[in-house]
């Protein structure tokens, strides 16, 4: 009676879950699809970014080439390079390890999104593995190399001259504050015998001067070459461009090895290390710090891509304004950091009009001028352009930066303290990195006002 | 002429200032801002004796060529000087004021840009002939604000400035390529090399050879033209290859150590005073005065600088400022 009155109420009951669970499933199929088809969209995103990694070849052929190019560094490995030799495989290195890991962390994001059940993303997998034990077998040898000189060691200096330096240097003249930077960087600061007046870094070299216990020789176009003499060192380390290839000249009969650095852009600076660390007996130090040199500047490279590149005119002097243009130091330092320099068409240091300011147009004007701040700045282009001054794009927005003290004395020496500064740019040109504006930024910026310069994100973060 | 008291006061003279000169060469050898040699030590090594450390003979080397220099570059600027004031019979004649430095200057940046540095007989040849054409503008813009002693000088002060003006566009222009310049710009003896210094000396040397072998004709230059015809002188050649023997002079030893103002006038000036204006007499005794003043220059370069070299027209305008004010002066009043 009871099952037989119960029926319809169980009829219905069931058709009702059925039609519930009917509804269920088709939602979640719905759900499914919409899901998978994100997953697809996901997906192809992935692919167009692998591809724009791997400049849109595909990932078979790119590994081909990463491979054939890791075989090529390693037969370059096994002669005997010369210092320029290893900066070359130092950047060669830093460049495929770059590709690797790009195309590595795309793989990443693929293999998640797929599953690891994909064959072709397993064996993608295992041969990016086996290119990164490639890698790290050459990061070895690189490492190794300091096995390779004994002295007497000959490099071909900034100058292209062959410098042969006898035997391991126990006493070194510096001649400029980016070499000292550079000897203390390599880990022969404290061969230092003799150094310019101006070195300042590390701060120790100002007391050691001053107390007599390393010898004050002068500045670039003074130096006293009698004081040289009469410490007979075994090495003086200078500048390429600069009178240093004058003092080469008279050092050099008295059988003082001269090595003049080359100081012209930012790959310089790294050649530079390589050579001093074969120069002074440390290359095992100087390896170590050229790759972390290369690889802190592909960092600061890849952070700069990830946002839109801004227009900027540096400013050296002013009144009058002397700008950095192209071919310079600070256009190189630009350049790395996501900076379009303003003046790209002009060459070298020059002297413009405040109305080519005002034709160029930058986002934003870096001062380094010894004692002028962005207040003084806008009043000097009122004075001389009057309101049209609020045209430029940077004034009108408020974007003047000026850099003072030692941040402005790390941004004109091609040492490998050169890293500092460009993180110190890549703050001020795209605040938006770090997650804050332009307005969070002090207008005059200096150890007081910026004690401690931000880190650029690691790579994988900024490819998310 | 030897029994002559007069002409034995003036030997005495040039004998005790030589003397001067040999003693201060020593102390040159000694002196220096970090490390002083002992003068036996010098001598030691003047007689290729055995000097015990060779970092004092390093040092010892490094001074002579210095001294060398300074002496040469004093000597050879002082004899231009000289002759310049004769054939101009302007007592105010000097190669730094006119003209022929900054020429010579402006060739040495030149092919430095187009040669390198290191290229000595294009070096030497291009600062002659830019030394020279230098004093030939002066001379030529004379005519127009006419030859007298102060006409001149203006001349060569605005030809200078121009000629520097080149100078210092080319250097700043490509400071990449010849860092060098600037350096050599401030004139110093500090950083000559032993090449650089064979080049000037013999072309200085054979230069005051020829002008001793010229020094009676250039001696009636002084009395007017008329009286040097009438002596038998071609006065237009004898003017032209002097000239240009002193310009000559001038631009090598600029090529050696850069321009250095004044010894040309306060080394002549200096020895007229102690001998007397007869030309040969003059001559030699420039020669000793040049190198006197310009290497005491150097040593008081030396001793106040400390650390850093100081430019040696730094030290010589201190007494040749004074000394071109009163012969400006007596020239203008006719004296």
């Amino acid at each position: 009676m009871d099952r037989v009155s119960n029926m319809p109420d169980r009829v219905v009951s069931l058709a009702v879950t059925s039609l519930l669970i009917s509804l269920i499933a088709l939602s979640s199929v719905f759900l499914t699809f919409s899901q998978i088809s994100k997953d697809i969209a996901s997906i192809r995103d992935s692919i167009s970014g692998l591809e724009k990694t791997v400049e849109k070849t595909p990932t078979t052929d790119v590994i081909d080439r990463l491979s054939s190019e890791i075989e090529e560094l390693k037969k370059s490995l096994e002669k005997t390079p010369t210092a320029d030799d290893i900066a070359n495989i130092i950047e060669r290195f830093t460049r495929l390890k770059e590709e690797v890991n790009s195309i590595s962390a795309s793989i990443n994001v693929l293999k998640n999104e797929v599953g690891e059940t994909s064959q072709s993303i397993t064996s993608l997998v295992e041969q990016i593995n086996s290119l990164n034990e490639e890698l790290n077998y050459v990061r070895d040898r690189i490492e190794s190399l300091e096995s390779k000189f004994r002295f007497p060691v000959t490099i071909i200096d900034g100058t292209g001259d062959e410098i042969i330096i006898p035997r391991k240097p126990e006493s070194i003249v510096s001649l400029a504050p980016s070499v000292t930077e550079t000897l203390y960087y390599v880990g022969a600061f404290d061969k230092i015998v003799a150094v310019d007046s101006f070195s300042d870094y590390p701060p120790e070299i100002v007391e050691l001067r001053e107390s007599g216990k390393v010898l004050d020789i002068g500045g670039v176009y003074d130096t006293n070459l009698e004081a040289i003499i009469g410490l007979n060192p075994d090495l003086v380390v200078g500048v390429a461009t600069s009178p240093h290839t004058r003092y080469k000249d008279v050092l050099q009969a008295y059988g003082i090895p001269v090595l003049l650095l080359p100081e012209e852009n930012v790959n310089d600076i790294k050649r530079s290390i390589i050579m001093v660390g074969v120069a002074t007996g440390n290359l095992d130090r100087a390896i170590e710090v050229a790759l972390e040199f290369d690889s802190m500047i592909s960092r600061i490279k890849e952070a700069a891509s990830s946002v839109d590149s801004v227009k900027v005119a540096w400013i050296v002097w002013v009144e009058p304004i002397f700008i950095a243009g192209n071919k310079t130091f600070q256009g190189d330092l630009l350049y790395i950091v996501g900076g379009v320099n303003a003046f790209e068409n002009i060459s070298g240091w020059q002297s413009i009009s405040p109305e080519a300011l005002l034709e160029v147009n930058p986002d934003i004007i870096i001062l380094t001028a010894y004692g002028v701040d962005p207040e003084s700045f806008i009043n000097y282009l009122e004075n001389r352009i009057g309101d049209s001054a609020y045209n430029i794009n940077a004034v009108s927005n408020n974007l003047i930066f000026c850099i003072n003290g030692t941040y402005s004395d790390i941004l004109s020496r091609p040492s490998p303290r050169i890293t500092e500064g460009l993180k110190l740019l890549l703050y001020i040109l795209h605040p938006q990195i770090y997650g804050f504006d332009y307005k969070d930024i002090p207008k005059c910026i200096s150890p007081e006002t910026v004690p401690e310069i931000p880190e650029p994100p690691l790579p994988l973060e900024v490819a998310r | 002429m030897a029994a002559n008291p007069k002409n034995m006061g003036k030997m005495l003279i040039l004998f005790l200032i030589t003397t001067f000169l040999m003693l201060l060469s020593l102390a040159s050898l000694s002196i220096g801002p970090y490390t002083q040699v002992n003068v036996r030590d010098v001598i030691d090594y003047l007689t290729g004796g055995d000097t015990s450390n060779s970092i004092i003979r390093n040092i010892i080397s490094y001074r002579l060529i210095r001294t060398i220099s300074a002496v040469i570059v004093g000597a050879g600027l002082a004899a231009s000087g000289l002759t310049l004031q004769y054939i101009l019979r302007n007592p105010l004649a000097d190669p730094f004021l006119l003209g022929v430095s900054a020429g010579a200057a402006l060739g040495v940046v030149i092919s430095q840009l187009v040669f390198g540095g290191k290229h000595l007989p294009a070096l030497y040849t291009i600062a002659l002939a830019s030394g020279l054409l230098g004093f030939m503008m002066v001379l030529f813009i004379s005519v127009f604000i006419g030859t007298s002693a102060t006409g001149l000088i203006i001349a060569g002060i605005s030809v200078s400035y121009l000629l520097g003006g080149v100078s210092m566009i080319l250097i700043v222009k490509n400071a990449d390529k010849i860092p060098g310049a600037l350096l050599w710009l401030f004139g110093t003896v500090a950083y000559t090399t032993k090449h650089e210094l064979l080049y000037s000396s013999i072309l200085t040397i054979i230069s005051i050879i020829i002008l001793i072998i010229y020094s009676k004709k250039i001696n009636t230059l002084i009395l007017g033209d008329d009286v040097s015809t009438s002596l038998g002188v071609d006065v237009n050649k004898l003017r032209i290859i002097s000239s240009a023997i002193a310009s000559i002079t001038a631009a090598s030893l600029v090529a050696l150590a850069g321009p250095i103002g004044f010894i040309g006038l306060a080394g002549p000036w200096l020895a007229r005073l102690l001998v007397g204006s007869l030309y040969i007499k003059a001559l030699i005794t420039s020669l000793i005065t040049g190198s006197t003043l310009l290497l005491s220059s150097d040593i008081t370069v030396r001793i106040i600088g400390g650390a850093s070299e100081l430019p040696l027209t730094a030290i010589t305008a201190l007494y040749g400022g004074p000394i071109l004010f009163y012969l400006t002066l007596k020239s203008m009043r006719g004296l």
